[in-house]
């Protein structure tokens, strides 16, 4: 993976520190994502990892440092702008839109193509209606990709929360994403929903062309999936490289995986 | 007599239930108390009364006119008051819109005069009879026409998109702003939304209550019916509009024509000591 190698770079962070007050949750951290990678960023709690998705999809600002999304500056734009650019996330507590229906959550992701307005959903002419139709297909088949098609017309808050982690990823891919950002999606599920995540993420990736960033724990699930993974303790970037030198690497081992190794 | 008092407070109340959809509208949304909620019907009513003696229209034109102009002003308010302070606290938003009712009342006053008018009515006021009910068009039209335009509403957030980006908005913003929901702009959309419902209110009453500067009053039983049904609650500022109406003309009509004032103060207090989540309303869990 040439680092120079900027046709192939989709998202490149440079050199970025966050700070909150007196706290310094990133320090000039910099890395770039490849188009078509499964990017992994693993840490010991509190080391900045979620952080870096909150920068990245635009809800925190860096103090310094610039972010690059498809080659133009992102860090500062709106989330909503960053989102429409084509980057997706979830979360690490799940933000599902409680009182709406597993088929709505993933509506309310493809927003962003809506092809009429606001006034003309007023009027909801046969326009409307036959993109409305539209749209629930595309919904549907997504929730089909993830396997929950069954718990479409469910109230989300209902579903077991394996069932909401997908629902959760099948809102964000609704978003019509080249990057998706996956924070912790493995925490909570058992080895079996693991497997099926891991077949999944594949799959985002090999049928629909989607980067992944992935933010995980769970180190069978970290090793056997990504083509390069970065290790954050307080802030900063320890090691970065494929799975195996990363296991290797003697400061990692130190810092993070001489506790929990698998 | 019985349901006279019914059908009649049912109209009434179909009144309240669209101020209060207004209300809840922005509430749910932006977390705003509108106190200005009543004058935005007023302006409203008015908006359609000079349409209606000045350009000639049909009434119901003069109407459906009122309603597009009070949306109209919906967006300017936002623009022009609400936007400005959108980081402020809370309170100090309620602060402006209680200003911002003196201000409207004012204008109103300027442009039209203090005065009573009299408002011609989308439906004729000559009462039917229906077995052994005695009841007007007007009141029967303004049901219709509010419960129209509540299903409507409903129908929009169901089924469009646009409607389903409002709710997620008003569930979690951060996230649908991460779903390329521009959520400032929803905002915009919910005060046209609010307003034009509210204005629809004020063009609905005004043939009853006669088109004066004080109609914006409406504010305090459309708070009332909202707290009744529960707070923040659709169907429950819906519910709560109607149940007041009706609690308000039997109380008038059994009891004292006087008391008729005091019940949506009566009923908020009731609520609050007995259900204080209003009926529909969910309780307030607090996670530890
Ligand atoms: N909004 C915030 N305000 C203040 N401090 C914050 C905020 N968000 C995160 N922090 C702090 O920044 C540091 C990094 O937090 P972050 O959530 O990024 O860690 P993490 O690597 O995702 O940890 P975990 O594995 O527990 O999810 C922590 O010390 C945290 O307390
Ligand atoms: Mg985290």
């Amino acid at each position: 993976m040439g680092a120079r190698d900027t046709d192939r770079t989709i998202l490149s962070v440079d050199n970025v520190s966050v700070d909150f007050g007196g706290l310094r949750a990133l320090n000039r951290c910099s890395f770039e994502v490849s188009k078509g990678e499964i990017y992994s960023i693993i840490g010991p709690n509190g080391a900045g990892k979620s952080t870096l998705f909150n920068v990245v999809s635009g809800i925190h600002r860096p103090a310094e440092g610039r972010v690059l999304f498809r080659g133009r500056r992102v860090d500062g734009l709106r989330p909503s702008r960053i989102s429409r650019m084509g980057m997706a996330r979830s979360f690490q507590n799940l933000e599902l839109f409680s009182g709406m229906t597993a088929l709505e959550n993933v509506l309310a992701g493809g927003h962003r193509h809506l092809g009429y307005g606001f006034f003309r959903g007023l009027v909801f002419d046969p326009g409307v209606r036959r993109e409305e139709r539209r749209a629930r297909e595309e919904a549907r088949g997504l929730l089909a990709f993830l396997g929950v098609e069954g718990y479409a017309n469910s109230p989300v808050d209902d579903l077991p929360y394996g069932v909401q982690k997908k629902v959760e990823i099948a809102r964000a891919l609704a978003t019509g994403p080249g990057v998706l950002l996956l924070d912790e999606p493995a925490a909570g599920l058992n080895d079996r929903e693991t497997g099926e995540l891991m077949d999944t993420i594949h799959r985002i990736r090999d049928e629909r062309g989607v980067t992944l960033l992935l933010v995980e724990h769970n180190m069978r699930f970290v090793m056997g999936l990504s083509d390069r993974v970065c290790v954050l303790s307080f802030g900063r970037i320890l090691a970065e490289g494929g799975p195996e030198r990363v296991r290797a690497d003697p400061a990692v081992v130190e810092a993070y995986l001489g506790e929990t190794a698998c | 007599m019985f349901w006279q008092l019914v059908v009649s407070g049912l109209a009434t109340g179909c009144i309240y239930a669209l101020v209060a959809l207004g209300l809840t509208l922005i509430y749910k949304a932006t977390e705003h108390v509108n106190f200005a909620q009543g004058e935005m019907a007023m302006v409203g009513a008015f908006l359609g009364y000079t349409l209606y003696t000045d350009l000639h229209l049909p009434v119901s034109m003069a109407v459906a006119g009122a309603v597009v102009l009070s949306g109209v002003v919906g967006l300017v308010i936002q623009f022009v008051v609400i936007r400005p302070a959108a980081d402020q606290p809370h309170f100090n938003v309620f602060i402006i819109t209680m200003g911002l009712s003196i201000v409207l009342r004012s204008l109103a006053g300027l442009v039209w005069s203090h005065d009573e008018f009299p408002f011609p009515g989308l439906f004729p006021v000559r009462p039917v009879t229906f077995g052994p009910v005695v009841v007007t068009p007007l009141n029967l039209g303004t049901i219709a026409v509010a419960v129209g335009i509540m299903a409507g509403l409903f129908a929009f957030f169901r089924y469009t998109r646009h409607g389903v980006a409002m709710r997620a908005v008003c569930e979690r913003p951060e996230a649908a702003q991460l779903m390329g929901v521009e959520v400032r702009r929803v905002f915009a959309a919910v005060w046209v939304l609010s307003a034009a419902v509210s204005g629809l209110a004020g063009a609905l009453i005004a043939p009853v209550l006669n088109l004066s500067t004080h109609m914006g009053a409406v504010v305090i039983p459309a708070f009332a019916a909202a707290i009744l049904g529960g707070w923040g609650s659709f169907p429950g500022a819906i519910a709560g509009g109607m149940a007041l109406g009706v609690i308000e003309n039997l109380a008038g009509g059994y009891l004292a024509g006087q008391i008729k004032n005091m019940v949506p103060f009566l009923v908020v207090l009731g609520v609050l000591v007995v259900r204080p989540q209003g009926f529909l309303g969910e309780k307030e869990i607090r996670k530890v």
